[in-house]
């Protein structure tokens, strides 16, 4: 992959997470416009948010408008060894989390807390149904 | 699997940073290269043997039996 490319697929994450971000701010004003009920809580979590991803958007953009650092990770991610290495402890992560899960839900249910548990579960038995369509997406490509 | 890029590489007096520069991967990358302990793909063998103007074969030497 080109430098143009790369830094074109960058700009595209950068500008994703200012649009998300005025999305988040957008959303916190219409709910406070319609006077719609959820805590004070959520309002303030919203706006936060909002303004964290429009921050870490810009921060992005200008990163990558820097040659030297767009170099940096464009080899960080392309590297052939560093995608071999992600891959192998990507899939150690898969293996611990879904092992932390079933024990986290075996604990739950010890403690007759059904609820946790079966959504517990539920995370368990997507994570493995996001895992097998990832490696069928992929083994399609390759 | 063998190989002489570290020798390669001194001969033509540039370091591992330089080399992984031109090649677009990490210095690790050239260090594990090096050292043996990773093998790399054919279109980054291709490219080194195009950087150093070699054969691949002349680069990486295959011994059957590490694989046996």
């Amino acid at each position: 992959m080109n430098n143009e490319k790369f830094l074109e697929k960058k700009m595209r994450f950068a500008k994703g997470y200012i649009v998300f971000g005025f999305l988040l701010i957008v959303i916190n004003l219409a709910l406070s416009y319609w006077a719609i009920k959820i805590k004070d809580f959520w309002f303030s979590m919203i706006g936060i948010w909002g303004v964290i991803f429009i921050a870490m958007g810009i921060v992005r953009y200008f990163l990558y408008k820097n040659q030297s650092i767009l170099k940096l990770y464009r080899v960080h991610e392309n590297d052939e060894r560093s995608e071999m290495l992600r891959g192998k402890a990507g899939y150690l992560t898969f293996v611990f989390s879904s092992i932390a899960l079933a024990i986290c839900s075996v604990i739950f249910v010890s403690f007759n807390l059904i609820w946790p548990s079966i959504v517990v579960l539920a995370i368990l038995f997507v994570q493995f149904i996001v895992f097998y369509m990832l490696m069928w997406h992929y083994s399609r490509k390759l | 699997m063998k190989n002489i890029l570290e020798q390669l590489r001194k001969q033509m007096s540039i370091s591992q940073l330089e080399l992984a520069d031109a090649m677009e991967v990490s210095r690790q990358t050239i260090s594990s290269l090096e050292n043996g302990r990773y093998n790399p793909s054919i279109v980054l063998a291709f490219k080194l043997a195009r950087y150093f103007d070699k054969p691949i074969e002349e680069i990486f030497i295959y011994e059957e039996e590490e694989y046996e």
